[in-house]
């Protein structure tokens, strides 16, 4: 098959491999057992995966947690924070006395020489166009080169044996400042969709990195955030919004640091709903969800049986 | 490790400080008072309806009515929208409580048990749901017809089995939600702890070996002052119950066998029917549910001396016959609620016997949709009489009465007997605690015009727009203007129960009915409207467009008929087709309907408004909406008062003549309210903002949240306002603006605002706006 595939001895032994991956998931990484498989194998077989969901769902945590298990070299670039992707991507050009001028090269052509080599593309649908540009012939199976400069017979350098590229995106019209990712572009990925984690697969996440924390109030974060997952996608939604993990591993911190829910809750989720329109606003809807959670401190005993007489038993 | 689970021990068990209210969680401490507007109240009442999207999880429709009707069908819960300040907790536990019905309870079972009674299904004695030989015992022991054991058996269980199922979802919610456990007290305090019902379970009411005595103690077993010793069978109950272990029961067949083995005990200690039998009052209301389009009588009390064999034989069954569709439902049915609806409003009769206290029929007469259904005065009822129907004093045929609210005599309890007035009370709240756990709730009634008031204003499709948090006038009350924002009430449908109601702030309420004095504008409509079609006549070449092809060019579409050249070194074998029409246009007019505008003002902005919006019909591709704005209850307010896109011209001709100006002018917090409802321009399709106005911009009123007074006006708000018209130009709006007549001392101000073409236009030629945009209609857009 493939090149990357002299790493092992047999199909046989690639198979085993592939099917052996759930070992290697970390703990931390909640993410369904088939999508793991895929991704490991995804990147044995030297395919570029795009990673999608939605922000905070653990995109590049994921990708992280792939270095990890397969123990290959790592090489970051976050291409939502890069200004100018000619000098990220291919370098610059640099004068030095004596010398004169001579051609900086960047980071990202040593990664891809590097072979095996597991490049991450975070935040891909936040970078500039002529990024996409630049990266359109190294994605692209059939080419895997990057053209240091456009003048005719300029050097060209091969993408090394094993490299996976592994990009991260938002995608959906609640993401400002995210570009359409052209057909062209995602058609040089396999797409594995991150799920946002459900209730159970969240209290265990968080129940995992606070244990001194009291489940109890883990799952009411856990249940507070799914619920807010769940409301976006109705289809008479109240919010427009929903808590990403990210925004629940926070108010497990706080909760951890001592703050008590209703406190997490109003420095980290109300200020993400907006409370224009009085009743009627999303902050009004979530204040409610959260109230279900924090104990109003009042009389646990509805029925009045606490303090009955013995003899009225 | 174990020194920082102390400190969460610590730290998460202490229960958040008490608040005033559970709700105020959500609302602030700014709850709603008496003088709350209906906007205000709509928008609070909305929001109640989120809980039952968050305990139910699900999305359950929610509707409000102002029908005293609070129930669930298992697909929709109706809430009663009437709410007044200190009730919202319990209104929100009522929310919950129905909204944890659907995700708890069966209704298909509870379908099964009753659906009988409305000739649906087979009877739960022959399903094996309920045994027989309740009925066969029920038959022997008082010496009734089957048809009518069958019945008191069912309603008695369906009654027995709300009450537990109630107890039983209420404590799931109230264990699993923390946060919510004051909204069930309130709920409970309201209806099962009051003063009253905790004076009637104390004193010597109620103690009589009969059906409803049961039925009053074991609704208030909750009640810290119930007395088990009371009743033979109550301490018997208690124990079946087991408020204690209620969680026990994980389901409405569970909660059956429960109301099942109360049943049992009632019957077994039950000497014979009460006079006040609740049971017989509910068979014969149950007529109430009949939905015979409001004419329903449900008799307001059970006789006082009821011969049970008359009904139970079925003499007379017409009318002691149950009425299924009331019944079926209970928990509760849809159908229950039609019935109720149509049906509602009986005569409050009956006749009093020497025995019972007051002879008053109670009971609140209900027109239900219909109206037809008007409480009448009763004549003594005796019972409790279910106080559906018929509001209505009758004699007391008892003057003496100090007894008995649910029967006299049984044992003596430890309370004070008794005072008429007290008897009425406990009556009342009787009926509502049955009205209760026939999930029927009636809230604090609220005047009708008030009703019709926020039926009005719902159909007004108001709501409130936080607005003004970019205003700056230098001083410390724009920074709480920033800060919180002031609510401004956006009215997106004119209609003319919305006028007649009184809610709207731009139209003579009494212009239907009042005098000549209130239909001061409805000429200016009538000039308006011959205006208008004269200038439609002349925009009606709007509706032609021109095709034109153009052929042999290097680009374009393939030319088929060119195709064949291409063989022989033609290259220009494309063609493109260029349309020319008329854009699609959309002008927004915005009227200042402030009091300075009053007069002729107003009068010629009518008339140019109602010119271009008629004008507008009678070609296409052209919208038009004609809103106003002014203030009302210290808010802004704009009302979109015509769009053509939804409405039709008949709407102005037969609404327009009520508006009139009121109020002053918070100009930019308005436009700032509307901006997402004003449709973008672009190369293709014109869009114009037109303001008409008279003055500076000036407010007084209340901030959002805080309700704190503030001002809006000076620099501030003409640098706000000039904000606000900038931010419709980027929408690719061109704004033209319209100063109508004198009053600014300073043109510049006006021109500040609105940029250097506003324009300022004689009172006598406001026409001229009009004129104007003909002319801006007939540019034309290439496609």
């Amino acid at each position: 098959m493939s090149k990357v595939e002299t790493n092992f001895t047999s199909h046989a032994e690639a198979m085993s491999f592939i099917h052996d991956a759930q070992k290697m998931k970390p703990k931390q990484l909640f993410m369904s057992p088939l999508k793991w498989k895929y991704l490991v194998r995804s990147v044995i077989r030297g395919k570029n995966i795009m990673m999608t969901g939605p922000a905070g769902c653990g995109k590049t945590m994921a990708a992280r947690a792939l270095e990890k298990a397969l123990g290959r070299p790592f090489f970051y670039f976050n291409l939502g924070a890069t200004q100018d992707p000619r000098t990220t991507l291919i370098g610059n050009t640099q004068f030095k006395d004596g010398e004169g001028t001579y051609f900086n090269e960047s980071l990202f052509i040593q990664a891809i020489q590097t072979e095996n080599a597991i490049i991450l593309l975070d935040e891909l649908s936040r970078a500039h166009p002529e990024a996409h540009n630049i990266l359109m012939t190294v994605l692209d199976q059939g080419q895997r080169y990057l053209r240091i400069d456009e003048k005719d017979n300029s050097p060209t350098i091969e993408v090394a044996d094993g490299v996976s590229f592994i990009a991260t995106a938002n995608i959906g019209t609640e993401y400002t400042s995210t570009r359409v990712i052209d057909r062209a572009m995602m058609d040089r990925f396999v797409i594995v969709e991150m799920e946002t984690l459900d209730k159970d697969a969240e209290t265990n996440l968080l129940t995992m990195l606070y244990p001194e924390v009291p489940e109890q109030k883990l799952e009411a974060v856990a249940e507070i955030t799914s619920m807010t997952r769940a409301e976006v996608k109705s289809d008479d939604a109240r919010i427009t919004d929903a808590v990403s993990t990210r925004a629940a591993v926070e108010l497990g911190s706080l909760l951890y640091d001592g703050f008590t829910l209703a406190e997490a809750a109003e420095v980290v989720i109300y200020p993400m709903f907006s409370d224009d329109g009085g009743g009627d606003s999303e902050r009004t809807f979530v204040k409610q969800l959260v109230q279900k959670y924090v104990d109003d401190g009042s009389d646990e005993d509805l029925f009045n049986i606490e303090d009955m007489d013995d003899d009225q038993w | 490790m174990s020194f920082i689970k102390d400190i969460f021990k610590g730290k998460q068990n202490q229960p958040a400080p008490k608040r005033k209210s559970n709700s105020s969680f959500w609302m602030g401490d700014n709850l709603l008072d008496e003088n709350s507007d209906a906007i205000e109240m709509n928008s609070y009442r909305r929001s109640i309806a989120n809980f039952v999207r968050i305990v139910t999880g699900k999305q359950i429709p929610v509707q409000f009515n102002s029908e005293d009707h609070s129930f669930t069908d298992g697909e929709t819960v109706v809430i009663s929208g009437v709410i007044k300040n200190g009730e919202f907790d319990s209104a929100v536990g009522l929310a919950c409580h129905e909204a944890s019905h659907i995700l708890l309870s069966n209704f298909k079972m509870l379908k099964e048990l009753t659906g009988f009674l409305g000739g649906k299904g087979q009877k739960p004695f022959q399903t094996g749901l309920v045994n027989d030989q309740l009925v066969l015992d029920v038959m022997a022991k008082y010496n009734v017809s089957r048809e009518y054991a069958e019945k008191y058996v069912i309603i008695s269980l369906k009654n027995l089995l709300n009450w537990v199922e109630d107890r039983r979802i209420d404590y799931h919610i109230f264990s699993t939600s923390p946060g919510y456990k004051g909204y069930y007290h309130a709920m409970y305090d309201r209806y099962f702890h009051s003063d009253i019902v905790t004076k009637g379970l104390l004193s010597p009411a109620y103690r009589d070996e009969t059906m409803s005595s049961y039925m009053f103690r074991i609704i208030n077993l909750t009640n810290e002052n119930r007395d088990l010793t009371a009743l033979k069978g109550l301490n018997d109950i208690w124990n079946v119950v087991d408020l204690k272990t209620i969680d026990r029961l994980k389901s409405s067949e569970d909660a059956l066998e429960v109301a099942k083995e109360i049943f049992d005990i009632i019957e077994k200690n039950v000497e014979g029917f009460d006079s006040q039998q609740e049971d017989q009052s509910d068979m014969q209301n149950s007529q109430d549910g009949e939905g015979e389009e409001g004419e329903g009588e449900g008799q307001g009390g059970g006789n006082g001396q009821p011969d049970p064999h008359k009904d139970f034989k079925g003499n007379d069954s017409s009318k002691s016959q149950p009425q299924g569709e009331q019944m079926e439902g209970d928990m509760s049915n849809a159908d229950d609620a039609e019935g109720d609806e149509e049906g509602e409003g009986g005569k409050g009769q009956g006749e009093a016997s020497d025995d019972t206290s007051d002879g008053e029929g109670e009971g609140e007469g209900e027109g239900g949709e219909s109206g037809e259904g008007e409480g009448q005065e009763g004549q003594g009822s005796a019972s409790e009489g279910d106080g559906k129907e018929g509001e209505g004093e009758g004699e007391s045929t008892n003057k003496k009465g100090t007894n008995s609210a649910g029967g006299s005599g049984g044992k003596t309890g430890n309370g004070q007997p008794l005072t008429d007035e007290e008897a009425k009370e406990i009556k009342k709240a009787i009926a509502q605690q049955r009205e209760f756990i026939n999930h029927d709730i009636k809230k604090d009634k609220i005047s009708s015009e008030k009703q019709e008031e926020l039926k009005a204003v719902e159909s007004s499709g108001s709501s409130l727009e936080t607005v003004g948090k970019s205003y700056d006038n230098g001083r410390g009350s724009s920074a709480k203007i920033r800060k919180n924002g002031i609510n401004c009430v956006v009215y997106r449908n004119m209609t003319k129960a919305f006028i007649e109601s009184g809610a709207c702030p731009f139209s003579y309420k009494n212009y239907w009915s009042g005098n000549r004095s209130d239909r001061g504008y409805e000429q200016a409509i009538v000039e308006g409207l011959q205006k208008g079609k004269i200038l439609g006549k002349k925009m009606q070449v709007r509706q032609e467009s021109r095709q034109t092809y153009y052929n042999r060019q290097k680009k374009g579409l393939l030319d088929n008929r060119l195709v064949a050249e291409a063989g022989f070194g033609n290259s220009k074998i494309f063609g493109h087709l260029d349309v020319e029409q008329y854009a699609p246009a959309y002008v927004h007019i915005s009227i200042d309907a402030s009091g300075s505008m009053s007069g002729k003002k107003f009068y010629q902005a009518q008339v140019a408004s109602v010119a271009i919006a008629k004008a507008a019909t009678m070609v296409q591709g052209l919208d038009c909406v004609i809103s106003y704005r002014g203030c009302t209850n210290g808010k802004p307010a704009m009302m979109i008062a015509y769009d053509s896109r939804k409405d039709s011209i008949s709407k102005i001709r037969n609404l327009f003549g009520a508006i009139c100006p009121t109020g002053s002018t918070p100009e930019g917090l308005c436009f700032e309210a509307v901006l997402d409802e004003i449709v973008m321009g672009n190369s293709k399709q014109y869009s114009y903002f037109v303001n008409m106005s008279d003055g500076e911009p000036g407010f007084s009123g209340h901030i959002a949240n805080t309700g704190e007074y503030v001002s809006y006006g000076g620099v501030g708000a003409l640098n706000h306002t000039r904000d606000m018209v900038n931010k419709i130009r980027q929408r690719g709006v061109n704004v033209l603006s319209y100063f109508i007549g004198g009053g600014y001392s300073d043109h510049s101000k006006f021109k500040k605002m609105y940029g250097k073409d506003a324009a300022f236009v004689d009172v006598n030629n406001v026409m001229t706006i009009a004129k104007t945009m003909n002319k801006l209609f007939m540019k034309k857009a290439n496609k």
